[in-house]
């Protein structure tokens, strides 16, 4: 094994290391957000609705987002 | 070295992507004097509400990814076409809930929900095939 390889080989369980812990912290984060809002729904439609509109603006950003950013 | 690297993108990979939700009900369950249909309405909307959870989560790494800058426009455009899959999937489903076909709302929601996963997945898979590449 060359030394490159060592490196690339730690880099890369770093950096998957640091994404595994980021998935379980968005996992949590994105749980609690979801329950604020619909913690006062008044029914479970009202609910859904919330978390439709919620998904909409997140794509809507996302969109914007990835669409400024160079070809 | 070749497998060892390969094992462990594997491994990351089903990891990343198959972590269960950490979450119970999100909806607040019928009541056990609920009828028949009531509860399989209430099970419709659970479904829903698990796909619009696991489609925010799948958002949320996107985001993240975009500030990464790792991936290029055009795989990043690809994981939120397949986001957009789910989120049209999970408005079909509430449709069918307002025109009271439950069945097509299950089926829908599944969908969704699946549709959601499969771009985590491939988000997963992108991300750990463009660091193995020096």
């Amino acid at each position: 094994m060359t030394a490159d390889q060592v490196i690339q080989l730690a880099e890369l369980g770093a950096y998957l290391a640091l994404r595994l812990r980021r998935h379980s912290e968005v996992d949590s984060e994105v749980i609690a957000q979801i329950k604020a809002l619909i913690a006062d729904a008044a029914t479970p439609q009202e609910a859904i609705d919330r978390l439709l509109a919620k998904v909409q603006e997140n794509e809507d950003a996302l969109d914007q987002k990835i669409g400024s950013l160079p070809e | 070295m070749r497998r060892v690297l390969l094992a462990l993108i594997a491994v990351a990979t089903f990891a990343l992507a198959g972590c269960p939700a950490t979450t119970g009900p999100l909806l607040t369950p019928p009541p056990e004097t609920a009828t028949p249909a009531q509860k399989q309405l209430a099970q419709v909307q659970e479904v829903i509400a698990q796909g619009a959870a696991t489609l925010v989560k799948a958002q949320v790494m996107l985001d993240d990814e975009i500030d990464q800058g790792v991936l290029t426009k055009k795989e990043l455009q690809s994981v939120q076409a397949n986001l957009k899959k789910a989120n049209r999937g999970l408005k079909a489903a509430n449709d069918f809930i307002k025109e009271n076909k439950l069945g097509d709302a299950l089926n829908s929601a599944n969908l969704a929900d699946f549709a959601a996963n499969e771009a985590e997945k491939i988000l997963a898979k992108r991300i750990a095939e463009r660091r193995k590449k020096p």
